[in-house]
């Protein structure tokens, strides 16, 4: 769907992708899985021509396998719809004036818009306050709307920059729907998060992603699988912690007299995402 | 105490580090405070730049030993830049398009009327006024009188013309048979010692007064006058342009100018805005070129503009406002050129700021400053020397120049020509610079 071949940006000293080369494939979830400045959004932006890179490409590749064409082309970015990382709206305008425009913006038919902006709203859950001003909002119905934003012309590929940074629960759960519902249709998606969870629970395969290169790419089991150690058996006895890492943690537990006054308590933690980074970088997510 | 250090030394930083911001934080206010100390300086004297001086052109028709002394002492009165002129239609001319506050016409027989003024009636001089100009006009009338007792003064001083008006006099009393006896004998005795004061007195012991105890102000004069100052507004295009049918003539160009402040303060925002909220990179994504972003606010910019000066235009012609019009096409043509020429100063102004601070502060303050020198604010008659050329830079002088012109002034096609080349020109070349500094945005915020 996306082809990202050895994708470098500097921004003078500092290069912010190095080298980067990724293949997404059609009707995916693919997450970009990295901390803060590890070049997410540097990746996005020149995957969809917003900024050129100094060197490499961004091609979109149709399902028959022939190139579409670069980014920087219109017929390729009628193709892709963006959800910027902040709110990309209209405060002044209402959330339906808002769809029905960026509809015209990307040459939808003055019949379909309304249709269209109605379905949407409908989908993110704001039809009741289709008519309000976006700038009475609150923070999650804002992403809400601006994910809707960047669907209204019914791309094949949507590019997601940190879509709930920042949302509430209710929002969170509301956004992790719609991309459920975006893979049932078909469209491949690409998710930026720093949020191990949500790679996760919504990703079909992660990149990990530092200091503007790609460490590793696959599913996320088969990510915790190459990259994610074994399972950690902690026994809490009243003379400190005993940790166990083992592949069988079960049969590490049968061992253990859990019957005894001294052992306090116990705990298994297995690999994920977090174990993964921290065995490609040597440094946790959240540094 | 160290955290409020470090947060002041932080955003001391940023402000640098912006120079856009910087700029109209620092440099701008020392800008504004030695602009208009200096226009005012020149406004009301201060620092040596004397009261402003008002332009008029001096044509003497007369062109008598008399008329040119005349011509002279205005100029000595001080108070008054002479411009050259090539006779009375072109002072009719100059003064209905604001290039000259009046004009001075010296009609012929000036000479002849002046050596009698002191015994038969003040010779007569016709002044063209600006109409907007009507607090020059009064001094303008002294500065002219003063100018006729000068040479009055000086006729005093010349034996053969006072003796030229005595034996004229002298003649009109004989001549005269219904004067009684005793009136013509004491007539005669009157102009007897009149000859002797003014022919043989006047050679020998000086002049009866002079410039120096006279001359300038006429006081002690009881009501006389020197010269008759008869004063007149210039002819329109289409029919006598007269005076000021009200205040608003004047007013309704600077609301208009201000209302461009307005328009131009809220696309260039918004224009900023786009960057700043993130709006623009999802334009920039869409599927079609990234400058209808800028080519469409530029549209709705003068769309608004239009609307709003045509919405002044109308109230202003209301009667209670009574601003006259000129020919229907040639307030829409200017009105479309101000419009367009403003659309450039918004695209020019919100590209230059990198910043939604420096392009808050920066758009306002530098429209502000433009409308003032523009006359928006202070009267273009305060403008005087080179600040009256640095008035020539600013728009918004040109905005209301034309509006002027194809309303009250009732200017032709051709001399709005003129205005309307600047105000094309200055949208041309914002829009040029807005365009090209628009495509060097960076989109990724």
């Amino acid at each position: 769907m996306l082809s990202l071949r050895g994708i470098v940006k500097r921004y003078g000293k500092v290069t912010a992708v190095d080298g980067l080369s990724l293949e997404l494939r059609r009707g995916e979830v693919f997450g970009l899985l990295g901390p803060n400045g590890a070049g997410k959004t540097t990746t996005l932006s020149i995957a969809v021509g917003l900024i050129g890179p100094d060197a490499g490409e961004a091609v979109l590749i149709a399902a028959d396998g022939s190139e579409i064409g670069r980014a920087t082309e219109a017929k390729v970015r009628a193709r892709i719809g963006v959800c910027p990382q902040g709110d990309a709206l209209y405060e002044n305008l209402t959330a339906r004036e808002n769809l029905v425009f960026f509809a015209t913006v990307h040459g939808m038919p003055k019949a379909e818009r309304r249709a269209r902006a109605d379905e949407l709203l409908e989908m993110v859950g704001l039809h009741e306050r289709a008519d309000h001003k976006v700038g009475g909002y609150s923070g999650g119905m804002r992403r809400r709307l601006n994910l809707a934003a960047s669907l209204v012309h019914r791309p094949e590929l949507v590019l997601l920059d940190e879509p709930t940074a920042g949302v509430d629960p209710h929002s969170r759960s509301a956004i992790y729907q719609i991309v459920d519902e975006l893979r049932v249709g078909g469209t491949t998606v690409v998710y930026t998060t720093h949020s191990m969870d949500e790679a996760q629970r919504l990703c079909d395969r992660v990149a990990i992603i530092d200091h503007g290169r790609v460490l590793a790419v696959d599913t996320v089991d088969g990510l915790i699988d190459r990259h994610g150690g074994h399972a950690v058996v902690t026994v809490t006895r009243s003379d400190g912690d005993v940790r166990t890492e083992t592949e069988q943690p079960l049969a590490v537990l049968a061992g253990v007299d859990l019957q005894s006054p001294d052992v306090l308590g116990v705990r298994i933690d297995r690999p994920d995402l977090e174990s993964v980074f921290l065995s490609l970088t040597g440094r946790s997510l959240r540094d | 105490m160290r955290v409020v250090w470090a947060i002041a030394v932080k955003d001391l930083r940023l402000l640098m580090r912006d120079r856009v911001a910087a700029f109209f934080t620092l440099v701008f206010p020392l800008l504004f405070g030695v602009v208009f100390g200096l226009i005012f300086q020149q406004a009301f004297g201060g620092g040596g730049g004397g009261t402003p001086e008002i332009r008029v052109a001096i044509v003497d028709l007369d062109d008598s030993e008399l008329s040119r002394e005349y011509a002279e002492a205005l100029v000595e009165m001080g108070g008054l830049t002479v411009v050259g002129v090539e006779g009375p239609s072109e002072v009719e001319e100059q003064v209905r398009r604001g290039r000259l506050a009046a004009g001075i016409i010296i009609p012929p027989g000036f000479g002849a009327g002046m050596q009698g003024a002191l015994f038969g009636e003040a010779p007569g001089i016709e002044v063209v006024m600006d109409p907007s100009r009507a607090a020059e006009a009064g001094v303008l009338r002294g500065l002219m009188t003063g100018a006729g007792f000068r040479v009055m003064a000086g006729v005093f001083q010349r034996p053969d013309m006072v003796g030229d008006q005595i034996g004229r006099v002298r003649e009109a009393v004989r001549q005269d048979a219904s004067m009684r006896a005793m009136d013509r004998m004491l007539m005669g005795t009157l102009l007897d010692s009149a000859d002797r004061l003014f022919g043989r007195g006047a050679a020998e012991n000086g002049p009866a007064f002079g410039a120096g105890d006279r001359g300038g102000d006429g006081a002690g004069m009881d009501g006389f006058t020197p010269v008759r100052v008869s004063m007149r507004m210039p002819e329109r295009g289409g029919g006598g342009m007269g005076g000021l049918n009200s205040a608003f003539e004047l007013t309704y160009p600077q609301a208009a100018a201000w209302a461009l402040v307005g328009c131009v303060t809220g696309f260039g925002l918004s224009l900023v805005g786009e960057r700043t909220s993130g709006t623009l990179k999802r334009l920039a994504v869409a599927p079609v070129r990234r400058d209808v972003v800028v080519y469409g606010k530029a549209l709705a910019c003068f769309i608004a503009a239009v609307v709003v000066l045509a919405v002044l235009r109308g109230l202003f012609a209301l009667p209670v406002f009574g601003v006259r019009g000129g020919a229907p096409w040639l307030e829409v043509v200017s009105i479309g050129m101000i419009a367009f020429a403003f659309v450039g100063v918004m695209m020019a102004l919100s590209t230059v700021a990198t910043s939604a601070g420096g392009a808050e502060g920066g758009v306002r303050a530098v429209l502000l400053i433009l409308a003032l020198l523009g006359g928006a604010g202070v009267p273009l008659m305060f403008f005087t020397g080179w600040l009256r050329w640095v008035t020539m830079g600013s728009p918004f002088r040109w905005a209301i120049v034309a509006l002027e012109g194809s309303t009250w002034r009732g200017w032709t096609p051709g001399e709005l020509l003129g205005p309307w080349m600047v105000l094309g020109g200055i949208g041309a070349l914002g829009m040029v610079f807005g365009l090209w500094r628009f495509r060097r945005w960076p989109v990724q915020g």
